[in-house]
């Protein structure tokens, strides 16, 4: 529940920025000159701060997108990441937002239009192959939608756009925006999963893998192309069982016409984002499993990164065809362990 | 928890509600402690409040504790006797604003304050005035992380009752009569910044351990990082010492604890 609400002067005259107020009639609004006030000082703790987050409202500026390492594709020429919000509704242990940022209040930046003109601007650009937009890096794209109006916003543009593709990234099993609206085959609604015994010690607030299951099978059956992403890919006991079993329920269920891709990614987080996860949760033991330093990043060392992947991908391979499998190659050399 | 507190008039209910007795030695300031709290009367305005929390920062260094200004305010809206917390403290002379992260459920209403130099005669907005508060969430800032930073304030005058009738002799009623609603949220706060403390038995455990063999300065830094990882992968400390103890060499004990930890370091 939001009851405090920080604003940039100025950004309550947007139509949005009113609409969420609508939505918390009785929060206590605080005015800031601009969201970094509040979100960029050091000395703040993300994980106190995610027993209770506040919202910003802000409008973003400046750069708007920004381009997507070659790796994470999904088949695109072109990729492209961009964030109406930062911060996720869900508390996940191996998430590098909490790395990243110092601050753990969702900042929703109003100004939707400003990037949808930004996406319109670049699928203008003479170009060969898809170009691809992901909204869900550093925010749940479908969590939050109730308060955000994202999705429903973005589906208009979307349907009017037809060569931007848009992937929603999410955990969430509230899909009731895109089973309310007619399927669009340029936006794809792509569900993160890692085992349920996994997901229980670690994603703190995320709905069970079986009502995320049943969302995709509504959405599905409404004709949306659907994602999945077994990301990141956590090394434990009874590994091979665990993921195994999580292929079969969720390709068992899946209509193949409606599968659009598959992603398989590591866990792997940035040295200095690593620091600060191992300090605000000192006593987690995913911080203390088979990790080195590699490169300027933190990952599962290479021999088991390689074993658990090829694992995956052998097992992905017996249940979806090739092509639609997506891989984050691994690039790190080794270096010696800190 | 750390008490910063202008006046006696407004310390005297809360030392004694809270069972504070007057520190030996303590020249500067008036100091009261207690089980698990200080309180420093600071006296008025900015540059004693910041003298007060370094004074007690330099007193009681212990890291993640809560810190708090509590005192009386001027108010543009709310009620005398009302207190509020302050979501938003703006320094009058600087325009440097602080916003006090609001992480806990409370019946005390919430409000932007305004610390100036001298006390208003006017009330020109629906917002508190005080005379501490901006140099205090400064200061405060050296000593711990932000969220553990508050200020409440009881509103002692407002535009009906302006700042010139207040009865000072009524100071202690009002801020005694504010405390059962101020109490609950100290109480939570100080349940927030235990989340946040480390626990002093692994320190001391880890001290121990680094007590038992003649370990250099990097090995030091290994043997305290395996420890940790030791405490969160569920390996209890005896097993841990014995370990370390009956192992040879140094060198060898981290090889032999390192090695014990492996097979734990698959998630369950």
């Amino acid at each position: 529940m939001i009851d405090l609400i920080y604003h940039e002067e100025g950004v309550l005259d947007h139509p949005r920025a009113r609409e969420v107020l609508d939505r918390y009639p009785r929060a206590t609004l605080v005015p800031c000159s601009h969201y970094k006030e509040i979100f960029n000082p050091n000395g703040q703790n993300f994980a106190l701060q995610k027993h209770k987050p506040s919202l910003i409202l802000a409008r973003k500026t400046g750069s708007l997108l920004h381009p997507v390492p070659p790796s994470y594709g999904i088949g695109g020429e072109r990729n492209f990441y961009f964030s109406h919000l930062l911060n996720c509704l869900y508390d996940c242990r191996y998430c590098f937002l909490q790395g990243m940022f110092p601050s753990a209040h969702y900042v929703l930046f109003v100004n939707y239009e400003d990037f949808q003109d930004e996406i319109l601007r670049l699928t203008q650009e003479p170009q060969e192959g898809e170009s691809w937009f992901f909204s869900g890096y550093d925010c749940d794209s479908l969590a939050m939608e109730k308060s955000t109006g994202f999705v429903r916003s973005f589906l208009p543009f979307l349907s009017e756009t037809p060569r931007a593709r848009l992937e929603l990234r999410t955990k969430s099993a509230d899909t009731g925006i895109l089973e309310s609206t007619d399927a669009l085959p340029n936006v794809v609604t792509a569900f993160s999963f890692t085992p349920e015994e996994i997901g229980n010690q670690l994603e703190k607030g995320v709905p069970p893998v079986d009502s995320r299951l049943r969302a995709i099978g509504r959405i599905a059956e409404r004709g949306w192309p659907v994602g999945v992403r077994i990301d990141p890919l956590l090394d434990c006991i009874d590994f091979e069982k665990r993921y195994r079993d999580l292929f079969d329920k969720l390709f068992t269920s899946l209509p193949d016409e409606s599968l659009h891709s598959v992603s398989l990614g590591v866990f792997r987080v940035p040295s200095s984002y690593f620091g600060r996860m191992e300090k605000l949760h000192p006593r987690e033991p995913l911080f203390a499993g088979r990790l080195a330093k590699r490169c300027d990043s933190v990952a599962y060392r290479r021999e088991i990164e390689l074993e658990r992947t090829a694992f995956c991908r052998e097992e992905l391979l017996k249940r979806i065809p090739a092509s639609k499998l997506f891989q984050c190659e691994t690039t790190l050399d080794d270096q010696p362990s800190p | 928890m750390n008490l910063i507190v202008a006046l006696k008039a407004e310390a005297s209910p809360l030392i004694e509600s809270l069972s504070l007795s007057r520190a030996e030695g303590s020249e500067s300031f008036p100091l009261f402690v207690g089980d698990h709290c200080n309180l420093i009367i600071s006296g008025v305005g900015k540059s004693r409040a910041s003298a007060a929390v370094l004074y007690l920062r330099e007193r009681f260094p212990q890291p993640n504790q809560a810190w708090v200004n509590l005192g009386f305010a001027g108010h543009g809206k709310l009620e005398v006797g009302k207190s509020f917390l302050a979501n938003r403290v703006m320094d009058g002379e600087s325009g440097e604003a602080f916003y006090p992260p609001q992480l806990i459920v409370s019946k005390i209403a919430s409000s932007s304050l305004l610390t100036t130099l001298n006390p208003l005669a006017e009330y020109p907005e629906p917002i508190g005035y005080d005379m501490e508060a901006s140099a205090f969430c400064l200061s405060a800032r050296t000593a711990t992380t932000r969220e553990l930073i508050q200020v409440v304030k009881v509103v002692s005058d407002n535009p009906a009752n302006p700042v010139e009738s207040f009865d000072r002799s009524r100071a202690a009623s009002l801020m005694k009569n504010a405390l059962p609603s101020i109490h609950p949220f100290l109480e939570k706060l100080e349940q927030l910044a235990s989340k946040v403390t480390p626990p002093t038995e692994l320190l001391e455990f880890i001290e121990e351990a680094l007590a038992l063999k003649p370990f250099t300065q990097t090995q030091r830094h290994q043997v305290r990082k395996l420890l940790n990882q030791a405490n969160a992968l569920g390996l209890p400390e005896e097993d841990a010492r014995a370990i370390l103890e009956s192992s040879g060499a140094t060198r060898e004990a981290i090889h032999e604890l390192d090695l014990v930890l492996e097979e734990r370091r698959l998630l369950s």
